[in-house]
């Protein structure tokens, strides 16, 4: 049987790269309120401080990590694969964006989100003529 | 006798390695010996002289797929037709085979279950590098990271080298301190748990819970015995990596060969 080939059609040249063809994770949060503010816990395994990236803007609060892996000379049994991280948030304005605070232990983040000054509730002083 | 036979059976796109290659082809129809180009590369569909070389056949794989809900695989179903061709035309398909040198799929029993499993297999590969455990029912698919999935918790991945194991859990959030490891000839225990947020915290101050927490133990068997008093682990940003050398007798020794 004579092998043929389809004539296979020229692919046009691709435009300059305008995205980021990496693959990104869902680190799983939570987030809960505490006395003064919320706290948000991130799982982020496999990323270390000077790797990890947090940013708010315009609102908007962004984690991302990026993980690294211990290379396997030779893999045998493969159950995950890290790749970065990346979340977002949109915050509202009921929190303080200057004070927010974060620190990394063991692959986990946590946030401390401070409520900001307005959204306090504030005690009003009654004074009895 | 019937000139054509056709059989029905699961198959995906027998020489493709990856799940977009194979969906590719369910959509199109596909000879036998030849090649096709796929991306950058091509590909050629095997073409052989069937179990009996009296018939010859020919695949074909019409626009149908069929989502599996149990096993999660997209299937397709291909047609085969088996045509008869006759003693002459058998002999000439034969010598022509030997020729062409795939005498290997001349007269060996075709076994539909093998191919089933290799596509099993594939399609199983791709999907694992995707982090996505098409075993599990759709509606039970969790993210892969730990947290709230009913599966064996810490996810291993195991490695080799020539002198020792190479166990990577993926344990964010443990307390160090709880973390209890041990090993019996090939069995790795790992006991540990994972920090839960503290008990002050009431349900209804949570907005989002996503992450898990509690006690988990998880037991594997690696390939060979290791040598248990000189094992070490380390946990670094969530990930424990445990190193296990290999026991002296499950290293391979060279054997030389004197001539007389």
């Amino acid at each position: 049987m004579k092998e043929t080939t389809v004539p296979q059609q020229q692919q046009p040249t691709a435009p300059a790269e305008t995205r980021d063809e990496s693959r990104t994770l869902t680190p799983p949060v939570d987030i809960f309120d505490v006395e003064d503010g919320l706290a948000v816990i991130v799982d982020m395994p496999g990323v270390g401080k000077e790797d990890l990236d947090i940013r708010v803007e315009n609102d908007v609060l962004t984690l991302s990590g990026k993980a690294e892996q211990a290379l396997p000379e030779t893999a045998i049994y493969t159950e995950f694969q890290l790749a970065n991280f990346f979340r977002q948030f949109q915050l509202s304005d009921r929190v303080d964006q200057e004070k927010i605070r974060a620190e990394a232990k063991n692959g986990v983040l946590t946030l401390h989100l401070p409520k900001a000054e307005k959204a306090k509730p504030k005690k009003i002083a009654v004074q009895v003529k | 006798m019937n000139r054509y036979m056709t059989t029905y059976f699961a198959n995906a796109l027998l020489q493709a390695n990856n799940v977009s290659k194979a969906l590719c082809c369910i959509l199109k129809q596909y000879r036998p010996g030849m090649k096709y180009p796929f991306g950058n590369t091509s590909v050629i569909i095997p073409s052989s002289v069937s179990a009996n070389p009296l018939f010859s056949h020919r695949l074909s794989i019409p626009r149908r797929m069929h989502f599996d809900f149990g096993t999660g695989l997209v299937l397709s179903f291909a047609k085969v037709e088996m045509v008869w061709i006759g003693p002459k035309k058998a002999c000439n398909a034969v010598h022509l085979a030997r020729q062409k040198e795939e005498l290997d799929m001349t007269y060996s029993t075709w076994n539909l279950f093998r191919e089933m499993e290799s596509l099993r297999r594939e399609v199983e590969r791709a999907f694992e590098q995707t982090g996505y455990d098409w075993r599990r029912p759709a509606f039970a698919r969790a993210a892969f990271l730990p947290g709230n999935s009913a599966r064996a918790y810490p996810l291993m991945n195991l490695s080799e080298d020539k002198d020792h194991l190479y166990v990577e859990a993926l344990a964010p959030g443990v307390d160090p301190a709880t973390l209890d490891i041990s090993v019996l000839r090939d069995t790795l225990t790992v006991t540990g748990e994972k920090q839960a947020i503290s008990e002050d915290i009431k349900p209804e101050a949570f907005h989002r819970n996503e992450r898990g927490a509690g006690k988990f133990t998880r037991a594997i068997t690696l390939p060979v015995e290791v040598d248990g008093n000189k094992v070490t682990a380390q946990y670094t940003n969530g990930l424990l990596l445990i190193t296990l050398p290999k026991a002296e007798a499950a290293k391979p020794k060279q054997i030389s060969v004197k001539v007389a």
